[in-house]
C-alpha cells in the first residue's frame, strides 16, 4: 500500500462533558488517528449511521441514554455489532455494572481518571487490529477484480476456442468436400482408362476419350475456382475494368449456366430490359458472378423447378435477381451464405454439388466492383432469392464513354508494336495475332537486336519477354526507358509468372503493362485498344 | 423355366446388374465396364426411373449413387427392398464419401455394400464375382 492511500483509522469518543473529550483526543492525539467526538448516545449512532469506526471510547455516566445503552444499540445493529468498545468509568468498579457491561458488548473497561499509557496503549492495538482488517479486506476486493477478470479471460478464450473450433470444422468439412467433387470427375475417368485398356480402338474408345476429356476439363475449372477464390481473398486478382453493358456478362453468363439449368430441365425466365445499362467492369468476372448465382439456383432447385433472372436499373444501380423455388435456405444460414465453404446440405452428395466457394467468390467479386450482394429466403423448401448491385455509370458517363469508342475506332490505325521473344513460336504466334488486328509488328529474339530496332523503328508499343538468355526483359525495358524516342511509348512485359512480385519487380523496371502467358487473342486486343484511348484522351498525337 | 420368388434372374444367363446413377459418364463407364466383366447392365439416371423399370429388368444386384436428384440413394434402397419382388437382390452404394459415418448410413439404409468412387476394376470384379458366386 502506498503511504497516500493510508487514510487515517477513525476513533469515536462519546462523552457529554466537552472538556473530557477535549481531554481525551489531547491524549491520544497521534499520526494516523482520526477524532470523532459525540456529546451524547443518539449523535453518537447518527455518527455510525454516516461513518465506521475502527473503535468507540463510551463514557458510562451520561443522561438521557448512558453508555451501556449506547452499547445495547450498537451491538443490535449489523453495521455497528463488531465495533470494539471500551468504557470509561468514574469509579464505578461494582462487579454488577461491571458484568452489565461485558453483556452489552465491552471489550474493556478503564477507570477514570484515566492512565493516559494504559489508554494509548489499548487504543494502539485496536487501531492495529482495524488497520490489518482493512488491508484484508482491501486484498479481498483486489482477489474478488481478479477471480472476475480471469473469469472474464477464460470466457474470452473459450469464445475463441470455440471460434476456432467451429473455423477447423468448416476447413474439415471443405477439405471432405473437396476430396468428394474431385472424385467425381475421377470416378468416370478411371473407368474410362480401365475401359481403354481393356479395349484401346474402336468407336467406344472415341467416345470414352472424349467423356475423359470434358471430365478432365470439369477438374480444371474446379481447380481454377479454388486457386480463384484464394487469390481473391488475398487481394491478388486483377479486375480489367473498362465501360461495358450488363447484359453483355448476363448472355455470356447464361452461356456457361444454360447446359446445367437444361440438364435439370429447369424452366428459365429472363427479364432483362433492352437499354443497355452500362457499369465499369471486368467483363470475365461479372459474367462469372451471374453464372454463379445461375449455378447455385440451379444446384438447389429440384429437376423441372423455376429459376428467373431479373435485371433492373434501380436508382443509379443496376440490380440483378436470381429467384428460384428451390431448396431455400434456413434463417439461421441466411447471414452466413456468402462465407467461404458454407454449404447447405452436405451428406447428400448432389451431383451437382460444389466447394461452396461459388457464392463467397460472387460476394467478393462484387465488392471489387463496388457493389453489394445479398440473399433472401423464406425459409427450406421456400426457394432463394440472391441479388447482386452494381453501381451505374451516368449518362454523362456513358455519353463520354461512346464519343471515346468512335474516337478509337477513328484512330485505331495500325500501331508500330516490336515483339521481343528468344522463343521463336511465341515471337511468331504474337506476330500473327497483330497481324489480324490490323497492326504492324517486327520480331526480335533478343535483347541487344531488340534496342537497335527500337532505336531505328521508334515502335508505339513493346511486348517484351522476361526470361531471356543474355541480357533479360527487366534490363531492356531499363535501356530502352533510357532512350529519348522510347520514353514515352509503352512497354509490356510478358511472361509465365503472375505473382505480385513478379508483377511488382516489372513495374519497378519501368514497364507499363504486366500480362501472363498464355496471352489472348482478346486481351491482347482489349489492351492495345486501351492503349490507344489513354493515348488519345492524353491528347498525344501518335499518328498524325 | 418361370422366375420364382426371391430368384429374378435365371442362374444360367449372365448376372443383371442396374446401375442407378446421374453423373452420365460415370453410368456409362460403369456400364460398359459390367460388361467387360462378363454380366448384364441396364442404367437408370434416379430413382424415379429405377423403379418403373426395375420390375421388367429383374436385376441381381443394384449399383445405386447416394447423391441422386430428387429421391436419394438410402432412400431408394429402402424403398426397393420393401417391395416384394426384391428379396435376394443384393445392393451395392456407390458413393464419394467413404468415412466411416458413411459407412454406417449405407449400412442403416439397408445396403450390403459400400463403394468409394473412383471404382478400381478389380474390386468391381470380385465384388461382383462372389454375388455370382452365391446366386
Amino acid at each position: 500500500m502506498t503511504p497516500g492511500s493510508i487514510k487515517p483509522v477513525p476513533i469515536l469518543i462519546v462523552d457529554d462533558l466537552p472538556e473530557n473529550l477535549l481531554s481525551l483526543e489531547a491524549v491520544l492525539r497521534r499520526d494516523g488517528l482520526e477524532f470523532i467526538k459525540a456529546r451524547s448516545g443518539t449523535e453518537a449512532l447518527e455518527i455510525l449511521l454516516r461513518q465506521e469506526v475502527a473503535l468507540a471510547l463510551l463514557d458510562v455516566q451520561m443522561p438521557e441514554m448512558d453508555g451501556f445503552e449506547l452499547a445495547e444499540t450498537m451491538r443490535g445493529s449489523e453495521r455497528t455489532r463488531h465495533i470494539p468498545i471500551i468504557f470509561l468509568t468514574a469509579g464505578s468498579n461494582d462487579r454488577t455494572r461491571r458484568f452489565r457491561g461485558y453483556e452489552a458488548g465491552a471489550v474493556d473497561f478503564l477507570e477514570k481518571p484515566i492512565e493516559a499509557d494504559i489508554l494509548r496503549s489499548k487504543v494502539a492495538v485496536f487501531s492495529e487490529l482495524y488497520m490489518q482488517r482493512r488491508q484484508l479486506a482491501v486484498q479481498r476486493d483486489n482477489l474478488k477484480a481478479f477471480a472476475e477478470e480471469n473469469l472474464r479471460l477464460l470466457k474470452d478464450s473459450r469464445d475463441n476456442a470455440l471460434a476456432l473450433k467451429e473455423a477447423d470444422s468448416r476447413k474439415d468439412e471443405f477439405l471432405a468436400t473437396l476430396a468428394h467433387e474431385l472424385r467425381n470427375p475421377l470416378a468416370p475417368i478411371r473407368n474410362g482408362l480401365q475401359i481403354l485398356r481393356m479395349a484401346p480402338e474402336g468407336p467406344r474408345a472415341e467416345e470414352v476419350r472424349g467423356m475423359m476429356d470434358r471430365q478432365l476439363t470439369h477438374m480444371v475449372r474446379l481447380i481454377d475456382d479454388l486457386l480463384d477464390v484464394s487469390r481473391v481473398s488475398r487481394g491478388r486478382i486483377d479486375l480489367r475494368k473498362v465501360r461495358m453493358s450488363l447484359q453483355e456478362a448476363v448472355s455470356s453468363a447464361l452461356e456457361t449456366s444454360r447446359p446445367l439449368i437444361e440438364a435439370n430441365e429447369h424452366k428459365l425466365t429472363l427479364d432483362i430490359p433492352e437499354d443497355p445499362l452500362w457499369v465499369e467492369g471486368d467483363l470475365t468476372r461479372l459474367a462469372q458472378v451471374v453464372s454463379n448465382l445461375l449455378n447455385n439456383a440451379a444446384k438447389y432447385t429440384a429437376p423441372g423447378g423455376h429459376i428467373r433472372l431479373t435485371v433492373r436499373r434501380q436508382n443509379g444501380h443496376a440490380d440483378i435477381e436470381v429467384a428460384d423455388n428451390g431448396l431455400g435456405i434456413d434463417a439461421d444460414m441466411l447471414p452466413r451464405v456468402f462465407d467461404l465453404f458454407t454449404q447447405a446440405d452436405r451428406h447428400l452428395d448432389r451431383s451437382q454439388g460444389g466447394l461452396g466457394i461459388g457464392l463467397a467468390l460472387v460476394s467478393k467479386l462484387v465488392e471489387m466492383h463496388g457493389g453489394t450482394s445479398r440473399a433472401a429466403s423464406e425459409g427450406h423448401g421456400k426457394g432463394s432469392t440472391f441479388t447482386v448491385s452494381l453501381p451505374l455509370i451516368d449518362e454523362q458517363g456513358a455519353a463520354i464513354g461512346k464519343a471515346l469508342q468512335k474516337m478509337q475506332k477513328k484512330t485505331m490505325a495500325p500501331m508500330k508494336v516490336l515483339i521481343v521473344d528468344d522463343n521463336v513460336d511465341s515471337a511468331q504466334t504474337s506476330l500473327w495475332m497483330l497481324d489480324l488486328m490490323g497492326h504492324k509488328g517486327t520480331v526480335a529474339h533478343e535483347g541487344v537486336r531488340a534496342l537497335e530496332i527500337a532505336h531505328d523503328l521508334q515502335p508505339d508499343v513493346v511486348l517484351l519477354d522476361i526470361g531471356m538468355p543474355g541480357m533479360d526483359g527487366y534490363e531492356v525495358c531499363r535501356q530502352l526507358r533510357r532512350m529519348p524516342e522510347m520514353k514515352n511509348k509503352t512497354v509490356i512485359a510478358q511472361t509465365g509468372w503472375g505473382q505480385e512480385s513478379d508483377r511488382q519487380k516489372a513495374f519497378a523496371a519501368g514497364f507499363d503493362h504486366h500480362i501472363t502467358k498464355p496471352v489472348s487473342l482478346d486481351l491482347l486486343t482489349q489492351l492495345l485498344a486501351d492503349i490507344r484511348l489513354t493515348a488519345a484522351k492524353a491528347g498525344e498525337p501518335q499518328h498524325g | 423355366m418361370a422366375d420364382g420368388p426371391g430368384r429374378p434372374n435365371d442362374r444360367n444367363e449372365p448376372m443383371r446388374i442396374m446401375i442407378v446413377e446421374d453423373n452420365e459418364a460415370l453410368a456409362q463407364t460403369t456400364g460398359w465396364l459390367v460388361e467387360m466383366i462378363g454380366y448384364d447392365y441396364k442404367l437408370a439416371a434416379n430413382g424415379k426411373a429405377a423403379l418403373a423399370s426395375y420390375a421388367d429388368y429383374k436385376p441381381d444386384v443394384f449399383m445405386i449413387d447416394i447423391g441422386l436428384p430428387g429421391m436419394n440413394g438410402y432412400d431408394l434402397c429402402k424403398e426397393l427392398k420393401s417391395r416384394p419382388d426384391t428379396g435376394g437382390v443384393v445392393f451395392i452404394a456407390q458413393t464419394g464419401w467413404g468415412e466411416a459415418e458413411h459407412r454406417r448410413m449405407t449400412a442403416e439404409a439397408g445396403f450390403d455394400h459400400h463403394l468409394v468412387k473412383p471404382l478400381y476394376l478389380e474390386t468391381l470384379e470380385s465384388i461382383l464375382g462372389e454375388i455370382a458366386k452365391t446366386r
